[in-house]
């Protein structure tokens, strides 16, 4: 399959008359986005195809090619070239195959970070239940079937250019669940993930409101290893801030754990803390 | 994919998915209003904000400051652990005739100890 269509070939001989450069294999530009020059705010909903299939991407193209308020500035045949046409072709809609992104947890908060404005709509061939959520969790907009009609398709897009979310009635409720029993898990006492004593020294540092230069110098390591290690704790507890973490302690009573076993023996949070022990 | 009942809806509306996880900590708080320091019960607490159980209805947008205090005993640590948030009254309501919830959000937090 050729990396760039001949449409794009063409548009980029007319654009840049005696220009040799093209886009990035994979991508794929359309003569609309190009175009669009200074008018672009006027020009609709600017959707960028991002599929391996390009059957898809000329149907798809295709039903797109009716509607007035929209159209397709850039096509992509794998993740990189869709990484590439995000950068170079501002979209309001991506409009992508899940396929592409599967296997890659960090895809689309990749995708949202080159593209922030951005709205990720995915299609999928079949109905995975942890897929889907992780989808939404990620920030996408929406996730529809491959086999979705034109008109549902179009509505969709609408609806999400709008700001909107676009779910279905099963995953609602699998969206609420997941994040049901993942309050439950931060929130129940009886679900706490391990932690050394070493990360458990350093929570009791940062509830202590010492800032990660002391807890460095405390603990006898570098600045960025407590970073480090503060990363890895908010993970393992779910948390995302310093705040979370005191309120996580206090709710869980982390630090009043009794004993903290350190391999060679046994000693409390406190002592560790203390500085009577170093983990 | 389940396709025949497609909808739409706006997550803020109808689900509920805030970014920090709410703990049901109660304890006693000061807080700064426009009429000076006063007290009030922490219902819930995340890292974006806090419910709380006050005498009186606040106006929505009015900035407040929270003081908490964490106590060793049930924190772990060898001190008290104070927070001080700023923030803004989200929203007041009445639940009792003498049981008022203000909502608030926190825009700055620093951790004192």
């Amino acid at each position: 399959m050729p990396a760039i269509s001949a449409e794009a070939t063409k548009k980029n001989t007319n654009s840049h008359p005696g220009s040799e450069t093209m886009p990035e294999p994979g991508l794929s530009a359309v003569p609309e986005s190009i175009s669009s020059g200074p008018t672009e705010e006027a020009a609709g909903i600017r959707i960028l195809l991002a599929d391996s299939q390009a059957i898809y991407r000329v149907g798809i193209r295709k039903i797109f090619a009716v509607e007035d308020d929209m159209r397709v500035v850039a096509q992509a045949e794998n993740y990189l070239g869709l990484l590439a046409a995000l950068e170079r072709y501002p979209s309001d809609i991506v409009l992508l195959d899940g396929g592409m992104i599967s296997g890659q947890a960090e895809a689309i908060p990749d995708m949202l970070k080159r593209a922030p404005n951005a709205k990720l709509i995915v299609q999928v061939s079949e109905n995975s239940e942890p897929f889907i959520v992780d989808l939404y969790r990620r920030g996408v907009r929406g996730v529809i079937s491959r086999s979705i009609s034109p008109d549902l398709l179009i509505r969709c897009v609408r609806k999400i250019a709008d700001g909107e979310t676009w779910i279905d009635n099963q995953s609602v409720s699998w969206v609420i669940e997941a994040y049901r029993t993942e309050a439950n898990n931060l929130t129940n006492p009886k679900l706490q993930p391990r932690l050394s004593p070493k990360e458990l020294s350093i929570i009791g540092c940062v509830t202590q409101g010492m800032r990660n230069k002391e807890i460095a110098y405390k603990i006898g390591t570098t600045e960025q290893v407590v970073k480090n290690y503060l990363r890895k704790i908010y993970d393992k507890l779910g948390v995302s801030d310093r705040l979370e973490l005191a309120l996580y302690c206090l709710h869980h009573q982390l630090l009043k754990q009794p004993a903290v076993n350190t391999g060679t023996g046994k000693a409390t949070v406190q002592e560790i803390n203390m500085g009577r022990l170093r983990p | 994919m389940h396709e025949p009942v497609q909808k739409t809806v706006h997550f803020g509306s109808v689900l509920e998915l805030r970014n920090s996880v709410r703990f049901p900590v109660r304890m006693k708080v000061k807080i700064q209003t426009e009429k000076g320091e006063e007290e009030a019960e922490t219902i819930n607490v995340s890292a974006s904000g806090l419910l709380l159980a006050f005498s009186r209805i606040l106006d929505a947008g009015s900035a407040i400051e929270v003081e908490m205090i964490m106590p060793s005993a049930t924190l772990g640590t060898s001190e008290d652990v104070r927070v001080h948030c700023c923030g803004r009254v989200i929203r007041s309501y009445r639940k009792s005739p003498e049981h008022v919830e203000v909502a608030t959000v926190i825009d700055n937090y620093e951790m004192l100890s």
